[in-house]
């Protein structure tokens, strides 16, 4: 089962469905697309009722919590050698482990085999190599304007005032806020690079050691010394992202005309209106599609809030799961280890512009000319290897009701506070004490 | 004696529906009792999910007030708009009844979308109204908007019922209304409005149904107002389902039917009280008739309000691709350009082709099964007034309830994914409303026509299908319509229980069937970027259940003018 | 009174014309004709319902002709009655009053009144598909009388009722009209209806009145073949066959006499009634009918005497 919507995820899966049958005549992959509407429900209908089709499953980090029960435990190819753990950063697959409250790992039950990197800062090549606007910028502020040098979203909003005001595009940033999804990450965004620094959200981060887990909803919930969970809404570091958040969505219509979500983020810098765009990587494709956008090849691409430490961006990695009343596990499981081996993401990424999800397919990836903009993106990956905390990563599956119950309310109070209706601490006090009462941990 | 036959006249209809709704419902509520937890299992919870509702979800209260608000301010709109309107039909002639009714046979979310894509205040009309200070912030993020939404749904049917019963007012009486001294806006208080007060109950029941169950507003509004926020309990529990959470979504729907069913008894009782709408008539009232400019004026309001947004999403869908989504957005496309309709009826087709055969077909078996029925629980008295509660019950139960277990079904009779898990599933979506329509209607019927046919010789099965079928002929008409309309816009049995569109290339297999919904579902998803595409879809949607209605069109207004 | 002068009423092919018709007060007029001879549309034209093309109505001297129905001082009573269903009787019999602004006290008078003259006082608060039909009948009487109208118009009143109800109703409506001195304007298609009630009879065919005078007179002495024939039993033969010349004979069965006379006719039907029996013959080729006393013995086939009162003949 395929999600349709991302222009490169049914051409690399066909793809390698190809070559894999290619290398094993008498093997027969039929693909299914499904929309993202419809996902769960195909999936959900056909485990619970053990159909052994469709036999792999691809998934998001959003539905993973649902499919989790359902899906098989893939330990023993991990154990097994089949697929390569230590090619697989551990942030990338937070979202397929369970764990005991012990801490052991109980069951993971599925692979991350294509990355997207977001936020990230997709910005106008045309802009920001202008010369003069260089120099007037280095002159006005004192860095460069290069967003591969920047270090703070502070930065990132001078350059925006200073476009701004130069009027060289409608409006200078267009960043997410949009009620579905969008607020919620793009929140996330801004709120870890400052967590990074506070104490009280107590990230597990040893910079000295590269091992900087990336951002994920597990920075929300943190575990009290006597082991129960706690949520870092509470921490200042909160109030800071909140009114950094206000500062970043300035520059676009306000969220009461047009909250910009997934859509609007992908639709509207098309137009050539913006300069900046907080975005997904999988939009670049779209962007650079001449016949539906302005800025086609016209496009440079930064983490977020800069091209340096700390990062705000986070992986949004696509999973790919095993069906456990499928006919044959075995080969679905050696599928996979297909799908996810460099030789078949070399080819992917020159074919399809695929982004692939391991550390040697980002680095083999990133050698094709049309995707030499993933270079950054590889110390951002690699850092999120060697982290250590699990428990910690993996404390945001135990939550059952994050994404049902807890998710919608805090999108709507910092809506609330984006409109103008309650301050910054109201909104922090809210969520903290809403979340605590209605939390559901397994 | 009962006459066995009568029985067996209504017996398809009757274990059809009891077969296949009694346990899914009963299950439910069952399922209501647990909570799904992390590793899958079902743990017992008693009455939690419902203390969870009304506790400790945030948003439980407010959930159930927009269920509450869309069930009451829908309705109580629609009547109001709808009573002067038909008064000016009454005035101006039956034949503009026909573009009136056009908005309540545009699928749902055709509906939504249009008033969607017209209001935005980057895209549509929405830019000038901001522009001239009309509008500050998008309106679709309001309750209101929802409530909007399905009052221009709702309100053709309301004025269909209404035109009807105003219509039913025995000549003599309104003569009788005249030697008393009684007319114009008098006479309307004093006779007119109590005389057709059961016409104007349906018609608040049945708008009341569409705010009640009211879910592609929902779902197009919320990414502007919040999740939640716009939500009733029919939309809450889709979403979680959606999540998985079988036992709270369960929980939901017991609530919904709860009140749904209360709202129906509601209705029942104030019909069978012959209840009548009493305002006072204070002396003052004039006699004189309104000017006929006057009720040109308020036709002239419908008709506006009726064609704007189809208009504009015609207009969206003649548009070329790269024009829609510029700012300030173009009122008349700069050319003509039918690529959107190139794009949907190309990707389109299975799904419109298997669209076509499964409303045709439940249409047909709908109405059958449902006369049959209707006729002996009407002229007969079958199943007495439980039987009718039952219905109504059911008109009141989301379809959400029956999946899991007939999937099951389905599955067992290895027809999943094709046309025959549709034809077995789709009657209990449309059953209920056509018996009740039927019901209606067979209310006016000459009983005696059947009596001087079994006089004749003939048994009771034969004088049904040779005298009673024949002259239910306007009757049945009207009954399958609605249920071609609830046939061609279902979305939630096919996403259930269909994967693939139809396999054209083996087109008597029928294997493959993804209807014309869910094709358009598909187009609104993320990457789609294709309003231009969602519009012409919604127009193409639109066509065929237009066609159907032009066809019955002289049949709608006998179906209300009983009772 | 009531004149109508040079009306002339005209829709779908049929005209109704009435050069001149004068309804004197207090008494109870009768207008009979046939299905579509246009007496019910006579009726909507005094009523106002509706509007001649021309000629004028009028009403104790008052034009009514263009005045709206509930300004002309008329009560209709619906063949249907058309009482108001949401209505209690005490409503229904008020409405007339409501809409004139009388003081609540005096509608109330007059409405107790009329009830009690009309045998329903103890209906009042009930409302009508509580009451028989013959109730709901006097309540849309009261309804019609209660303003105290100069004309009571009754439109087919007694023909929705069974044939023992019908002599009931017919009894009461007659004396109605003595007591109250009501002029009473009652169209009918029945003849025997129309003889038994009528002061004065008004007989339309075609959309023109035929005869208008008292039963008796349009009885004995009818100015139409058409009333003559229309008006009780009658029978028609060519002059010839009983010697009286050219054209036709008409006579009654009671001015026939059977067993002795200059004629002959065979029997071929015999109809016992009660009071008399009337026998139906074949008299040279054209069927006659002829009374004779309880007693007769004619039997079928038998061939008969029988002679003609000559006086009361008419000739054609």
């Amino acid at each position: 089962m395929v999600p349709t919507g991302d222009p490169t995820l049914m051409p690399y899966i066909e793809l390698a469905a190809d070559e894999f049958m290619k290398a094993h005549p008498g093997v027969q992959i039929t693909v299914e697309p499904v929309p993202f509407g419809q996902m769960v429900q195909t999936a959900l209908t056909a485990l619970q009722n053990r159909n052994p089709d469709p036999a792999l499953i691809i998934f998001y980090p959003s539905q993973a919590s649902t499919f989790a029960p359902y899906l098989m435990d893939l330990r023993p190819y991990f154990n097994s050698g089949l697929f390569n753990r230590s090619d697989i950063p551990m942030s990338a697959m937070v979202s397929v482990v369970i764990i005991s409250k012990n801490g052991t790992i109980t069951k993971i039950f599925g692979v991350p085999f294509q990355m997207v990197f977001g936020y990230v800062l997709i910005y106008r090549k045309s802009i920001f190599d202008n010369a003069t606007l260089q120099a007037e910028f280095k002159r006005e502020y004192g860095f460069d304007l290069n967003p591969l040098t920047w270090s703070s979203w502070d930065q990132l909003i001078d350059a925006a005032e200073f476009l701004q005001s130069q009027h060289v595009a409608k409006y200078a940033l267009l960043f997410p806020d949009g009620l579905q999804l969008a607020i919620f990450n793009g929140f996330l965004t801004v709120f870890y690079t400052y967590a990074l620094n506070d104490s009280c959200a107590g990230i597990p981060a040893d910079v000295a050691k590269g091992a900087v887990p990336t951002p994920g909803y597990w920075a929300y919930f943190s575990y009290t010394p006597s082991g129960a969970v706690n949520v870092t809404i509470g921490c200042p570091s909160f109030v800071q992202a909140l009114r950094t958040y206000k500062r970043l969505v300035q520059f676009q219509p306000p969220i009461d005309v047009q909250a910009m979500e997934y859509d609007q983020l992908r639709d509207l810098f098309l137009t050539g209106d913006y300069a900046m765009v907080a975005a997904w990587t999988s939009f670049i494709p779209i962007y650079n599609n001449a016949s539906v956008s302005k800025v086609a090849g016209d496009i440079a691409i930064a983490p977020l809030p800069g091209g340096r430490y700390p990062y705000g961006t986070g992986l949004a990695p696509t999973f790919i799961g095993i069906n456990p009343y499928a006919k044959d596990p075995q080969l679905a499981a050696e599928f996979i280890e297909f799908l996810i081996s460099p030789q078949m993401y070399k080819l992917g990424a020159e074919k399809v512009g695929f982004v692939p999800a391991t550390i040697s397919g980002i680095e083999v990836a990133a050698q094709t000319p049309s995707m030499s903009w993933l270079q950054p993106f590889a110390p951002l990956l690699k850092a999120g290897a060697n982290v250590t905390d699990l428990q910690r990563l993996t404390l945001v599956n135990r939550v059952t009701n994050f994404f049902t119950d807890m998710r919608p309310y805090f999108i709507n109070q910092v809506a609330n506070y984006l409109r103008g209706q309650q301050d910054a601490e109201t909104t922090q006090m809210n969520i903290y004490k809403t979340w605590l009462n209605i939390m559901k941990i397994s | 004696m009962r006459d066995k036959q009568i029985l067996f006249l209504a017996l398809p209809a009757l274990i059809y529906l009891f077969a296949l709704t009694v346990y899914p419902i009963a299950d439910n509520a069952l399922l209501s009792l647990y909570e799904r937890t992390y590793e899958g299992a079902f743990k017992w919870v008693g009455l939690g999910n419902y203390l969870w509702l009304f506790q400790k979800d945030p948003y439980g209260p407010l959930i159930i007030g927009n269920t509450i608000l869309y069930s009451v301010a829908t309705p109580a709109i629609s009547v109001a708009l709808a009573v002067p309107i038909a008064l000016a039909l009454r005035r101006l002639g039956g034949r503009w009844l026909l573009p009136l009714m056009v908005p309540a046979f545009i699928p749902p979310v055709t509906a939504a979308m249009a008033w969607y894509l017209m209001l935005n205040p980057l895209y549509g009309l929405g830019y000038y109204l901001m522009r001239a200070g009309l509008m500050e912030t998008n309106p679709i993020s309001s309750v209101w908007t929802v409530v909007l939404v399905d009052v221009w749904r709702s309100l053709p049917t309301a004025v269909l019922v209404i035109y009807s019963g105003l219509r039913a007012i025995p000549k003599a009486v309104e003569e009788a209304a005249l030697a008393d001294g009684l007319a114009g806006p008098r006479k309307f208080i004093a006779v007119d409005l109590p005389l057709a007060s059961p016409q104007i109950l349906t018609a608040f029941i049945l708008t009341a149904l569409t705010g009640f169950f009211t879910f592609d507003p929902i779902y197009i509004g919320t990414a502007q107002a919040g999740p939640r926020i716009l939500d009733n309990l029919a939309y809450y529990s889709y979403e979680a389902f959606s999540a998985g959470e079988f036992g709270y979504s369960a929980a939901l729907i017991v609530v919904m039917t709860a009140i749904g069913t209360g709202l129906s008894l509601a209705y029942m009782k104030a019909f069978s009280a012959r209840f009548f709408v009493k305002l006072p008539a204070p002396a003052w009232m004039p006699r004189r008739e309104a000017p006929k400019a006057l009720h040109y004026a308020v036709l002239a309001l419908d008709l506006a309000f009726v064609f704007l947004p189809l208009g504009w999403l015609l207009l969206m869908s003649l548009k070329p691709p790269g024009e829609i989504i510029q700012i300030p957005p173009s009122v008349l496309p700069s050319r003509l350009d039918l690529t959107n309709y190139v794009q949907a009826l190309g990707g389109g087709l299975p799904y419109f082709l298997m669209s076509i055969y499964i409303s045709a077909i439940n249409s047909v078996v709908t109405i059958l099964l449902a006369a049959m029925a209707a006729y002996q629980m009407r002229v007969h008295g079958l199943g007495g007034g439980k039987l009718v509660a039952y219905i109504l019950y059911l008109m009141s139960t989301p379809t959400l309830v029956y999946i899991v277990p007939l999937y099951l079904v389905v599955r067992g009779l290895n027809i999943l994914n094709t046309l025959w898990a549709l034809v077995l599933t789709y009657p209990i979506m449309t059953l209920p409303y056509g018996i009740w329509i039927l019901y209606n209607y067979y209310s006016g019927f000459d009983r005696r026509t059947e009596e001087a046919a079994l006089a004749d010789g003939m048994s009771r099965l034969k004088a049904f299908a040779k005298v009673v079928i024949p002259l239910s002929r306007s009757g049945m008409g009207v009954a399958g319509l609605y249920a071609f309309l609830f046939s061609w816009g279902a979305l939630i049995f096919p996403l259930a229980f269909t994967y693939t569109p139809y396999n054209l290339a083996d087109p008597l297999r029928f294997s493959g069937a993804q209807t014309f919904s869910i094709y358009i579902g598909e187009l609104m998803s993320p990457v789609a970027m294709s309003y231009g595409g969602v519009a012409a879809t919604g127009i193409l949607s639109a066509i065929p259940p237009l066609i159907y209605l032009i066809a019955v069109r002289r049949n709608l207004e006998k179906i209300w003018g009983a009772g | 009174m009531l004149i109508l002068k040079d009306v002339v009423k005209t829709f779908r092919g049929f005209t109704l014309r009435v050069d001149y018709l004068e309804i004197p007060d207090g008494h109870y007029v009768v207008v009979l004709g046939p299905s579509g001879s246009g007496k019910t549309t006579l009726l909507r034209l005094i009523a106002g319902l509706e509007r001649p093309d021309g000629g004028s109505v009028v009403l104790d001297g008052r034009d009514i002709t263009n005045l709206p129905v509930w300004e002309r001082d008329v009560g209709i009573v619906f063949q249907s009655y058309a009482l108001y269903p949401h209505l209690t009787v005490f409503d229904n019999i008020a409405m007339p009053l409501k809409n004139k602004r009388l003081p609540k006290p005096e509608i109330r008078r007059r409405v107790e009144e009329i009830a009690v003259v009309l045998n329903i006082a103890d209906q009042l608060h009930k409302y009508p598909h509580q009451l028989s039909g013959g109730q709901q009948q006097r309540v849309a009487i009261a309804r019609a009388l209660v303003k105290e109208p100069k004309v009571l118009l009754l439109d087919e009143p007694l023909s929705n009722l069974d044939a023992r109800l019908r002599l009931e109703v017919r009894g009461f409506l007659k004396e109605l009209q003595r007591r109250l001195h009501a002029t009473v304007l009652h169209v009918t298609h029945d003849q025997e209806e129309a003889m038994a009630l009528g002061d004065l009879l008004v007989v339309i065919n075609n959309g023109r009145i035929e005869q208008v005078g008292p039963p008796d007179e349009l009885y004995a002495r009818p100015k139409s073949l058409f009333v003559f024939q229309f008006l009780g039993l009658s029978n028609l033969v060519p002059a010839k066959l009983v010697g009286l010349g050219e054209g036709l004979v008409g006579f009654r069965p009671e001015d026939v006499a059977l067993g002795e006379g200059d004629h002959r006719a065979k029997v071929l039907r015999e109809e016992y009634l009660g009071p008399y029996k009337l026998y139906e013959l074949d008299f040279n080729g054209v069927r006659i009918k002829a009374r004779a006393p309880p007693a007769a013995a004619f039997r079928e086939g038998d061939v008969v005497q029988f002679s003609i009162d000559v006086k009361k003949a008419l000739r054609f």
